[in-house]
């Protein structure tokens, strides 16, 4: 099969393009050519901007796009409009966070998507990338989907992630885990213990985004690990297995962190059971996904894959969001200690 | 380096033959070419029974250590040893915690008291035979003791004593660790024994086997106390290490050593389970192995030793219909029930 990919280079991307190119299939690229521009020499890579200028792509045909970098509608408006006679299928990467409830457990394809404001709704087309936030990046993402289905109905596919972890994550999400626990000494794991977790291996995700389109799949599909949510207790020790390094965890009550003003992820991954959201956060239903061939690999095998990539960046021991929460954790275990021996 | 093994193709045998060739060393076997005999085609073997006069055999090889994997009777030993003293420098015996004489105490190091037979046991030691140690477990660790005692006797000053904790990983026969990877990618619910912090020890037998060779190339001689992980381990670390090589969907209950005892449970009727109030076992996985860490014993991640075990299980068939397991698996029904029903 030959398949474009837009973007492509920092996380998802090489994912899908390491596997895409192991099942034999022809990929090209397309980029700014900013972002690991080494990353692929032996692959067709046009270079152009989206936002500005997609004339890199005209007058040629693949069997598939996949969309890694879409964030506002116009821009799919713009690649859909011009593809959608110059593919067969449209792959969106779009996110879970489309759901305009997500304190609801059990959230699926079907469930209702958030809405922007209708302030934001009138200026959408003016919207640049530094419109993107915590608030519109889901409603965004939504309009993004709606936007490829109109230009392509019936051939346009959304993948809906939650957390995506592993290699090359650019984030201190998931990576703060096997990093804090390798690192060893005490460490300060948040209560609830049985708090569920959600989240998906990029290579997990990549594998089975080349599987759909291999099959031709559309229409919107959770992308979230493992098979069923695991409690935090469980993704702490199955994280801390891979390690040698002698380290326990010490269990901190949600009361004690709410109260000194921390909150959901201000812990990476930490959703306090008494947030808004938290029944539901961490509860997406993958049902569809799984039925379609979306499979996990193990945990430790994602723990150890997050470790690897430190050490081929080369940056765990200067990492520097993980020396700040060290700092951070320092001064919160001795508060702890303190109230536990009073 | 040349070394003769006397045994070497069952479970810890294979694995310190494995590292051995890997070290580019020539190693010989010593077996009565029963168990798996169609390991190491290439290397050399000598037939015959160690616990016969057969053992006179292995005289006749000149080498630069001896392992005894497969000793469990002082005479045997004794035997061996004798056979070996002219031409090998070193004799490496691999022992058992169960040799320390008294496993309540937290902490046992070398210099702990070795376990000992008495009375009538004593007088009938060099007439103790394997359908005596199977009537009666309790005789392992005095026997291995006594078999420690014996290699030092033979051979002053060159003889290393290996005393292992729980050995696991692949090829393991013993149904002990490989239940819990096996339960896990089975999924579902899972019964888990509380609390938590029952300590847990094992060796990874790779980690064990490399630590044999190493102890020959650094000729370090005496007694050497063998556990793992690394670092102290939890049963909560244990069992999460274990679900976390298979991504089958399951869920562990924690049930409490109360309710465990009051279904007639004993500590290691679930397989790494020590009963917190079960004072004579409390050494049992808290042995102290910092002279062997000292001396060069390196352990990996538990991560890698579950994962080679699940796999080593199902390489192996054990399927969701492994006899061991399915029985286990009745008794864990049985006990969820009743904990759900008390709860």
């Amino acid at each position: 099969m030959k398949l474009l990919v837009l973007g492509g280079t920092r996380f998802l991307g090489p994912a899908i393009v390491d596997e895409a190119v192991a099942r034999g299939h022809e990929v090209t690229l397309f980029n700014r050519g900013k972002t690991n521009p080494d990353l692929f020499p032996d692959l067709e890579t046009l270079l152009g901007d989206r936002n500005v200028d997609l004339s890199a792509l005209e007058g040629r045909t693949w069997d598939a796009v996949v969309d890694t970098c879409g964030y506002l509608p116009w821009q799919l408006e713009r690649s859909a409009r011009l593809l959608s006679s110059a593919v067969a299928q449209y792959v969106f990467i779009s996110t879970v966070s489309v759901y305009a409830d997500e304190s609801h457990p059990g959230l699926d394809e079907e469930s209702r998507v958030a809405r922007l404001s209708d302030e934001e709704y009138e200026r959408i087309d003016a919207m640049t990338l530094a419109d993107v936030t915590g608030v519109t990046y889901g409603p965004l993402k939504a309009l993004c989907e709606r936007a490829v289905e109109r230009l392509m109905p019936g051939r346009a596919t959304a993948v809906r992630p939650g957390l995506i972890c592993g290699p090359r994550d650019p984030t201190h999400r998931f990576g703060y885990w096997p990093w804090r626990l390798d690192r060893g000494g005490e460490v300060l794991a948040p209560r609830p213990m049985d708090g569920p977790q959600q989240f998906v291996d990029v290579r997990d995700l990549g594998g089975w985004i080349v599987r759909l389109v291999e099959e031709g799949h559309v229409g919107p599909y959770n992308a979230v690990g493992p098979g069923a949510p695991i409690p935090m207790e469980e993704l702490l020790y199955g994280v801390k297995s891979v390690s040698v390094t002698p380290g326990s965890l010490t269990w901190v009550d949600e009361e004690f962190l709410v109260a000194r003003d921390l909150g959901m992820w201000s812990i990476p991954l930490w959703v306090p059971a008494g947030d808004r959201r938290a029944r539901g956060f961490n509860a997406v239903s993958n049902a569809r996904a799984v039925a379609h061939g979306l499979t996990f690999r193990p945990l430790a095998e994602t723990a150890r894959g997050v470790l690897d990539d430190f050490d081929r960046r080369g940056d765990r021991a200067t990492w520097e969001f993980g020396e700040e929460m060290l700092v951070k954790e320092a001064e919160l275990l001795r508060q702890w200690r303190e109230r536990a021996g009073g | 380096m040349k070394i003769l093994v006397l045994g070497g193709t069952s479970f810890l045998g294979p694995a310190i033959v494995e590292d051995a060739i890997a070290r580019g060393w020539e190693v010989v076997l010593f077996n009565r070419g029963r168990t798996n005999p169609h390991l190491f085609p290439a290397l050399e073997k000598i037939r015959g029974d160690r616990t016969t006069a057969d053992v006179a055999r292995i005289s006749a090889v000149d080498c630069d250590a001896v392992v005894d994997t497969s000793g469990y009777f002082p005479a045997h030993v004794r035997a061996a040893a004798e056979a070996v003293k002219e031409r090998s420098p070193q004799y490496l015996f691999v022992s058992s915690v169960s040799a320390f004489a008294d496993l309540s105490v937290v902490g046992l190091t070398e210099a702990a008291p070795r376990a000992r037979l008495e009375g009538d046991r004593l007088a009938r030691i060099d007439a103790l035979g394997f359908e005596d140690l199977r009537a009666d477990m309790s005789l392992y660790g005095p026997l291995k003791a006594a078999c420690e005692e014996a290699a030092e006797a033979v051979l002053p000053g060159r003889t290393t004593v290996l005393r292992p904790c729980f050995i696991v990983g692949p090829r393991d026969r013993s149904n002990r660790f490989h239940y819990w990877p096996w339960r896990m990618h089975q999924g579902g619910e899972i019964l888990a024994p509380g609390p938590r912090e029952v300590p847990v020890q094992l060796v990874d037998v790779r980690d064990l086997a490399r630590f044999v060779n190493h102890c020959l190339a650094e000729r370090h001689v005496g007694v050497h106390t063998v556990a793992g992980p690394a670092a102290a381990t939890p049963i909560v670390e244990l069992l999460h290490a274990c679900k976390a090589a298979t991504s089958t969907v399951g869920a562990l209950t924690w049930v409490s050593e109360e309710f465990l005892l009051g279904q007639g449970a004993t500590s290691w009727s679930i397989p790494f389970w020590v009963a917190p109030s079960d004072a004579a076992s409390r050494g049992l996985q808290t042995v102290d192995a910092s002279k062997a860490r000292a001396r060069g014993l390196e352990l990996r991640p538990l991560a890698e030793t579950a994962r080679a075990t699940l796999d080593d299980a199902l390489s192996n068939g054990m399927d969701a219909r492994w006899p061991h397991g399915a029985r286990m698996r009745e008794i864990e029904r049985a006990w969820l029930a009743a904990w759900e029903d008390g709860r």
